[in-house]
């Protein structure tokens, strides 16, 4: 299996333990689910981080976010059918009942006032009467990655 | 990316924090982002997306080029 055959598979085990378990896993916990070596893991991972796959914990190839989902806990959180979720930003989070094919409800707050914001999600992007709720985005996209947690 | 109750209250955000770029999305085009840009992302043959694919993306949604181009 080449480095590529090896990222996908461990791609795929990943998003099993996020669909199965509600939780993004360790390197340890997919090393185990694979019956792989955690040095082979951890390599898949650092090779993942290289290509922009998910968000590390600083100084550690350990995932902070497999976007949308964030280890948490942030303020943007996300109520499915029968779990709760963390988004590391508004965009994330909405993204949240698309990924899972679910509807989510989203809880959040004001980042100017405080105030309570709820936003129900379809799994096909369509959202209830929110007129007025708006999403600021404030770095261009193309400068996402120069300091990703600012981001 | 952060929500706010409305316009106004976004850009009175903007003044206080004062962000290196701003770019203010309705709740429809942020859902139809968040959905363009996530659904795929748990199926087995996900990648990320090439810089024109997002560029359509951005595109489709009516967002302002001079803020989302990428190259």
């Amino acid at each position: 299996m080449n480095d590529a055959e090896a990222d996908r598979a461990v791609r795929i085990a990943i998003a099993r333990s996020i669909q199965t378990r509600g939780k993004i896993p360790t390197i340890a916990a997919v090393a185990e689910d694979m019956g792989l070596g955690v040095a082979s893991v951890d390599a898949s991972f650092a090779r993942m981080i290289e290509g922009r796959v998910f968000i590390p914990r600083r100084d550690s190839h350990e995932i902070y976010a497999y976007d949308p989902f964030c280890v948490g806990p942030t303020d943007f959180f996300v109520t499915t059918a029968n779990r709760v979720w963390f988004g590391i930003c508004a965009w994330d989070a909405l993204g949240i009942p698309a990924a899972l094919g679910e509807t989510g409800v989203l809880e959040t707050h004001c980042a100017d006032c405080g105030e309570e914001l709820v936003v129900e999600v379809d799994a096909d992007g369509g959202t209830d009467l929110q007129t007025w709720t708006v999403m600021q985005v404030g770095v261009r996209p193309r400068d996402f990655w120069r300091d990703i947690h600012f981001t | 990316m952060l929500l706010f109750r409305s316009e106004e209250h976004a850009k009175v955000w903007r003044e206080k924090a004062k962000p290196p770029a701003s770019s203010v999305l309705t709740i429809e085009q942020a859902t139809g982002l968040a959905h363009a840009w996530y659904a795929k992302k748990l199926d087995p043959d996900w990648s990320r997306f090439t810089n024109e694919e997002a560029e359509a993306i951005f595109d489709d949604l009516g967002l302002d080029p001079t803020f989302w181009r990428l190259s």
